[in-house]
């Protein structure tokens, strides 16, 4: 069973998550056992880095931040979560959490749902409204402030999300799936949002399928398959391939590629594998080049 | 305590933008405007203004109920299903902060409409009572049993001696030895008879109300009461003549036309009678010899002015939110333990046993008490009494039912109501909240699973 005995007791300071032996076991009516979510996980953040949570659907990323945030009770093992148990109620005041889902009311304005949430943290009015109208604006929902939630669309809700995740300035946030249903412009704003985010020393667990986004952003990564800790390292180490080199220069001539290769062959023999090609930009990086060239030629 | 505001307000806000609500709100407050215009009543002005209390805010009052079962109950349990609660539980919130919110939230809607239908009922009753100005009688009746309400007191007992118990005890147990139903023990059914005023023909018994309180001066004290007649069969119509001393006067005497057994009847005694909180009337039978008069003590009652209309009305308020609040509080744990529509179900089915708990409990305690010794008599007597202990066990919503109170020109005793909402409101309301947190805090709120 799950232990509920101060689990933070012990854990240095730097450590803001840590997990041991993690189990999650999801029963059904009867309490027969039917799905087992997360089995064992062992895993350690540290304070002000960026850390992703990888792996296919069903890996157990999202069980993964439900047990962290308390949404959902551990079979077994234990966590600790700012020092504390993620039941805690008093170390939430330092949580950041976007869920995986937005389901804020309908009826209240982004304005209104912010607020709400900072009277939850017990933020004094006057910090609240300076908070909310700088989060709007970092979010680009300065103009929608007055509208209703339930009249945005799903990107704008994630970017409210994401605000009401950053309401109580959290030492620690914990973002499930942040960039889906965000167009690639509110992704690149969300990467950025990040970066500013580990400038100002926060911590960050996110959970994400999108490979290439986690690449660009985390410091550091786990990757879940069928829950369990299939790697974990910094990115840089974990892509790092030891077997091979690659070499990028300025557009050549066929000629030098013959030459390079005739010279590769003769001083590491006739069998080495050459692969020469023409890089392609990414598509992330094409799309915004041209809604930026867009945009400016509608300005201009 | 911020945070509990915060969803309060959040919940009132929320529903108060609801399309449903609006609806239900216009619904309610057009048909508290206009109903008691289609209200005629008996014709006379009492009767009219009675039935706009009755069913200008009986009826609405009801559907209030029935919206703070459905809002109640949907309060956690829709916002678990939606995952709203997601947002509020990783918030540095307790549970008991999120029930108690959304509690305040409920409870200060149903102030808002019960304030607006009490208030559309008031001005009706306003109005209805200058429209009939200059009607004498009418007014007059309405004045004395409408607008001043008065409070019950019930004639005290006749104390029996043990000897005179001890002689009817041995006679029950001798004559009805074999018929017994054994319902209520000999020597109760022996204390209950000797209670009553036995009066033989000529003389007179001493009928004392205790507690009266504070009567103004100049006020009128109606008497209500039955009489029943030994033989029975020889009654008729019963004749009687009440009496009181005045004091430096001559003595009051009122001959009120005879009735048959225990049909009801009123008399009006002026309020000054009353000496040291105590009211002392004598009863006299001018009956033929042979027929004995019984006055159950139970079946008298003395009804003194207590208080005013508006204040009744006010207490009447109070009363009516004391439940809605135990309602909202049993919602809210309902909706902590199921889904939406078992939920509901579950509160509402507590709230028509509770609001219907005097007719079972007359219904579940003749059956209990039956005689019969087939099996289907002994399985109605096992289910009576099951029946008894769950009613026991539910909070009673019909305690004090204060419209009827209202519409009767019954009082409301202050210290009536504080009993009734600590033990019937207060402490319910406290015990439901704190189970919910229980069961909230034990539970998964992502996939209702449980520790």
């Amino acid at each position: 069973m799950e232990s509920l005995a101060a689990p933070g007791v012990g854990v240095p300071e730097d450590l803001l998550v840590r997990t041991r032996g993690l189990t999650k076991v999801f029963r059904d009516f009867w309490g027969r056992a039917r799905v087992r979510a997360l089995d064992g996980l062992d895993l350690e953040i540290e304070r002000g880095e960026v850390f992703g949570l990888l792996g296919p659907n069903g890996s157990g990323k999202s069980t993964t931040i439900k047990l962290l945030v308390g949404l959902l009770h551990a079979t077994s093992g234990e966590a600790s979560v700012l020092g504390a148990h993620p039941r805690d109620v008093a170390s939430k005041a330092r949580l950041g959490f976007l869920p995986e889902e937005s389901p804020f009311h309908p009826h209240l304005t982004a304005d209104e749902t912010l607020r709400f949430h900072a009277s939850l943290f017990s933020i004094p009015g006057r910090v609240a409204r300076q908070r909310t109208d700088a989060l709007l604006a970092r979010m680009g929902l300065a103009r929608d402030r007055k509208r209703r939630v339930g009249e945005f669309s799903k990107g704008m809700l994630r970017r409210l999300g994401m605000a009401l995740a950053l309401i109580n300035e959290p030492e620690l946030i914990i973002l499930d799936e942040p960039t889906s249903g965000l167009d690639p412009l509110g992704t690149r704003d969300f990467k950025d949002l990040l970066s500013e985010l580990r400038k100002e020393g926060r911590t960050v667990l996110l959970s994400s399928h999108l490979l290439g986004d986690a690449e660009e952003v985390c410091d550091r990564v786990a990757v879940l398959d069928r829950g369990r800790l299939a790697a974990v390292g910094r990115v840089s180490t974990l892509l790092e391939d030891d077997g091979r080199t690659q070499i990028v220069t300025e557009k050549l001539d066929p000629a030098t590629i013959e030459a390079l290769i005739a010279f590769l062959r003769e001083r590491k023999g006739p069998g080495i594998r050459v692969e020469v090609g023409t890089p392609s930009a990414r598509l992330e990086a094409f799309f915004l080049r041209t809604v930026a060239r867009a945009t400016d030629g509608a300005a201009s | 305590m911020r945070a509990v505001l915060a969803i309060a307000w959040n919940l009132l806000v929320e529903t108060a933008r609801k399309r449903s609500a609006l609806v239900f709100i216009l619904l309610l407050s057009g048909f508290a405007i206009a109903l008691p215009f289609a209200l005629e009543g008996e014709g006379t002005l009492r009767s009219r203004l009675q039935a706009t209390v009755t069913y200008g805010a009986g009826l609405p009052v009801f559907a209030i109920s029935l919206a703070t079962v459905f809002l109640s109950s949907g309060a956690i349990s829709l916002d678990l299903q939606r995952r709203r609660l997601h947002g509020i539980a990783t918030k540095p919130v307790t549970r008991l902060s999120i029930l108690a919110g959304k509690l305040l939230g409920i409870v200060a809607l149903d102030a808002v409409l019960l304030g607006a239908i009490f208030a559309a009922v008031g001005a009706h009753v306003a109005l209805g009572g200058a429209r009939a100005r200059g009607e004498g009688d009418e007014l007059r009746e309405a004045e004395d049993r409408f607008f001043q309400p008065r409070r019950a007191v019930h004639a005290a007992p006749r104390t029996p001696t043990d000897e005179e118990v001890r002689r009817l005890v041995e006679s029950l147990a001798a004559v009805d030895a074999h018929d017994h139903r054994g319902a209520i023990p000999i020597e109760t059914a022996a204390r209950r008879s000797l209670s009553m005023h036995r009066i033989e023909p000529g003389s007179t018994a001493e009928i004392r109300f205790e507690g009266m309180g504070p009567c103004p001066p100049g006020s009128l004290i109606f008497v209500r009461y039955a009489l029943f007649a030994s033989p029975p069969a020889e009654a008729g119509r019963i004749p009687c003549e009440w009496t009181a001393a005045v004091r430096g006067g001559e003595a009051l005497r009122i001959a009120p036309p005879a009735e048959p057994p225990g049909i009801p009847r009123e008399i009006a005694v002026p309020a000054e009678l009353v000496e040291g909180g105590v009211l002392r009337l004598s009863l006299e039978s001018p009956a033929r010899s042979g027929l004995t008069i019984f006055a159950d003590p139970e079946r008298i009652e003395a009804l003194p002015v207590e208080g005013g209309f508006w204040r009744n009305g006010g207490v009447g308020f109070a009363a009516v939110l004391g439940r809605l609040v135990l309602l909202a509080a049993l919602g809210l744990l309902a909706g902590s333990l199921f889904g939406f529509p078992t939920a509901c179900l579950f509160t509402g089915f507590i709230y028509c046993v509770g609001a219907g708990s005097s007719f079972l409990g007359e219904v579940f305690t003749e059956y209990s008490s039956g005689v019969g010794s087939t099996l289907p008599d002994a399985l109605g007597r096992v289910l009576s009494s099951v029946g008894l202990v769950v009613l026991d066990a539910l909070p009673n919503f019909a305690g004090i039912d204060p419209i009827e109170k209202i519409s009767d020109g019954r009082a409301i005793p202050l210290a009536e109501l504080v009993q009734a909402l600590a033990w019937t409101a207060c402490l319910p309301t406290a015990l439901a909240i704190g189970a919910a947190a229980l069961v909230l805090g034990r539970r998964e709120l992502e996939r209702g699973g449980w520790e």
